[in-house]
């Protein structure tokens, strides 16, 4: 009884060292992830990911525009096959926006989890 | 050298060829260091790999390693099927990057800043991804523009969406890296230009000068982040659409 009562304790205290011990890991690596670390690294992927994310959108609506001229020029439709396309294209825009951003999101997750990116 | 900021992207015949019914054909300077750029990545890795030895030296590590980013880039962006694409990804990254890379030297001309550069490879990525697709998966590969479990009225605002969305694809890809590096070389040579502005405006100008220069190697910094990061998004964005080519249904 006193035997197992004192290989139980010895277990806990095992047990109790190996959670300690993930914790400072878990606190290392996070302190070594360049995501958690602040300074100009940081501010210059601001500026890259604004500009991804606005092309992203802006090529979306360009190509509607193009898109509805081109229909209005060969039907002669004249504001209808912009307007309607103008429209689909910020559709586009938006749809491209939010998949670009889902895609950062995953980046920035690390490359590692990204193996079942079904939905993009 | 003028202290016009655009001049540096000029394209100058170098060697006329033929002029076939109005077309000039020559070699141009960006067609120059395109040749440059691919005898650079050619030479580099034959030499580098020449060894082949076990430990790698250091030259044959750089190369490794290049590999080795563009096969993780591949894998865990296009899935393990995506690895037959790995060819036109490592040559699409290490071109572009190459290309970006020269335009960094001073004198030397910045081919990825002309938007027909750009906009023809992404027009390549595009070709091989409705290709290969089409060719895996027949009209299937049709079934990009249908997203499943999608109500049917739904669907008639929605697949037009997703086909302007897809045509966006080649114009977004080009405009990006187009954009930022003719920017960067834009920003580069107008604070430079200040530096020789202000110095010849005597002691004070010289003093003042300082904060353009700060500037100009600031931004020096960044453009070479700039360089790798673009070619490092063309090739992750390349998988991406290259995963699309090889799983159509979403």
């Amino acid at each position: 009884m006193s035997e197992t009562k004192k290989n139980g304790r010895s277990n806990d205290d095992a047990d109790h060292r190996l959670r300690e011990l993930d914790e400072r890991l878990a606190l290392q690596r996070r302190k070594s992830d360049p995501a958690y670390q602040e300074g100009s690294g940081r501010e210059v992927s601001g500026i890259g990911k604004a500009v991804r994310l606005v092309s992203e959108f802006a090529s979306a609506i360009l190509v509607g525009i193009l898109m509805g001229y081109g229909i209005d020029q060969l039907l002669g439709s004249t504001p209808w096959g912009i307007l309607i396309f103008l429209l689909i294209g910020f559709a586009a825009g938006l749809l491209n926006l939010v998949r670009a951003a889902k895609r950062l999101e995953m980046e920035e997750a690390g490359f590692d989890e990204t193996s079942s990116k079904d939905d993009l | 050298m003028s202290n016009n900021p655009t001049d540096q992207f000029k394209i100058s015949n170098l060697v006329d060829i033929a002029n076939i019914g109005g077309v000039d054909i020559a070699l141009t300077n960006s067609a120059v260091f395109m040749i440059a750029a691919v005898a650079t990545i050619s030479l580099f890795l034959t030499l580098s790999t020449r060894g082949r030895t076990l430990v790698p030296n250091r030259w044959q590590s750089v190369a490794e390693m290049a590999y080795e980013f563009v096969a993780n880039t591949v894998r865990s962006t296009a899935g393990n099927d995506g690895m037959r694409f790995f060819p036109f990804v490592f040559t699409l990254f290490t071109f572009i990057l190459m290309l970006n890379l020269f335009g960094m030297i001073p004198y030397f001309f910045t081919v990825t800043s002309h938007i027909i550069i750009t906009f023809a490879l992404a027009m390549l990525v595009i070709s091989v991804v409705l290709i290969y697709g089409i060719m895996r998966h027949g009209l299937r590969f049709f079934k990009l523009f249908m997203p499943s479990g999608v109500p049917v009225p739904i669907l008639f605002i929605l697949t037009p969406v997703e086909i302007v969305s897809f045509l966006s694809r080649p114009v977004s890809l080009s405009l990006r890296l187009f954009a930022n590096m003719m920017a960067g070389h834009i920003a580069l040579k107008l604070f430079a230009s200040f530096i020789v502005m202000l110095g010849g405006l005597g002691f004070a100008g010289m003093l003042g000068a300082v904060l353009p220069l700060l500037v100009t190697v600031a931004l020096t910094a960044l453009e070479f982040l700039v360089a790798y990061l673009q070619a490092f998004i063309f090739a992750v964005l390349t998988c991406v659409y290259l995963h699309d080519a090889l799983h159509p249904e979403h």
